[in-house]
């Protein structure tokens, strides 16, 4: 009887509240973490497929990586991303020193960086579709386009989520929910410069070689 | 104490946050990656490539998973570090496994000589 009221009374607080107040935080970061390394995986995927289908052979007789990518571009995009990343280090240290305006700074330069480099990637993009270079080419650009733009795609909704943060960071300050959402956020943004790294140095520059 | 406790900015996960490690991670990805470029665009480099581009990426990586992400065995971070490591191997058989394999494909099957 007295143990069931204690679960009850437990449940609806959280486990972990009354004691120790933090660790909701960290489960909540952990947790993301996880996600986040699921999501690796399916990275791990697209990279084991890419290698092999980017064999010259699979391009049927179209163009390989070399005819379509300009390796000075591809290192501009590499650029924003990493310039963007580290408006998010700015965000982090205003964050530990309690500076909203410089949260707001550092999320607004973050968002602005992102978005150049989806620009860009999206510019590119657009100008191998517009000379009939698209997935349906060959195996070799489905796999290409299937890896960096899942990883397009991923930079378009961390963009979201940045704006989202700026939103609730304005209006509602650091609170419990606003500062471990920008701790994930933090997460989720250096994992696409993480797979920046790997696009870049593996599809794109071993591609031109 | 108390206050401390719930105030969301003394989590040790925000305390952690070291602004010079994330320039120093900044300005090294950065130099790796332009050193990539450099191996990729000059021909008297090229000969390096197959060994440069695998060592320049995993520093990147190695650079960015200790100064951004910050894993470490510190009590914060154990578990990030414990997980991310039970991970790798998966990360080796999913990439490493599936790339030997079709490496080898055409020594071992009647796909030989059709790759080249």
């Amino acid at each position: 009887m007295g143990r069931t009221a204690g679960v009850a009374a437990a449940s609806e607080t959280g486990l972990w509240a009354e004691h120790h107040h933090h660790d909701a935080m960290s489960t909540r970061t952990l947790g993301f973490w996880l996600y986040m390394l699921s999501d690796a995986m399916i990275f791990a995927g697209l990279f084991a497929s890419y290698a092999v289908l980017s064999h010259h052979y699979n391009a049927a007789g179209g163009p390989t990586i070399r005819d379509i990518v300009h390796p000075f571009y591809a290192y501009a995009e590499t650029l924003m991303i990493l310039t963007s990343v580290l408006a998010y280090g700015w965000v982090m240290v205003a964050l530990k020193a309690g500076n909203r305006n410089g949260v707001l700074i550092g999320l607004a330069l973050a968002f602005a960086l992102g978005a150049v480099f989806v620009g860009l990637e999206a510019h590119e993009f657009s100008g191998l579709l517009h000379q009939g270079i698209d997935a349906e080419r060959s195996g070799y650009l489905s796999a290409f386009y299937a890896l960096v733009m899942t990883h397009g795609i991923h930079m378009v909704f961390g963009l979201l989520w940045i704006a989202t943060m700026f939103a609730q960071v304005a209006s509602q300050g650091f609170t419990d929910k606003t500062v471990y959402r920008l701790l994930n956020l933090k997460m989720f943004w250096h994992f696409q410069a993480v797979i920046w790294v790997l696009v870049f140095t593996f599809v794109y520059m071993r591609g031109v070689l | 104490m108390a206050h401390d406790i719930h105030d969301p900015l003394k989590h040790p996960e925000v305390q952690i946050a070291n602004g010079w490690g994330y320039v120093a991670s900044y300005v090294l990805s950065a130099l790796l990656m332009a050193g990539v470029l450099v191996v990729v665009v000059y021909p008297s480099f090229v000969a390096m490539a197959s060994f440069a581009l695998p060592a320049a990426a995993a520093l990147a990586v190695l650079i960015q998973i200790v100064l951004l992400f910050q894993l470490g065995f510190s009590k914060t971070h154990a578990w990030t570090t414990i997980s991310f490591l039970l991970i790798v191997p998966l990360f080796v058989i999913a990439v490493g496994l599936t790339i030997w394999m079709f490496n080898s494909l055409d020594a071992r099957t009647m796909m030989a000589g059709l790759m080249h």
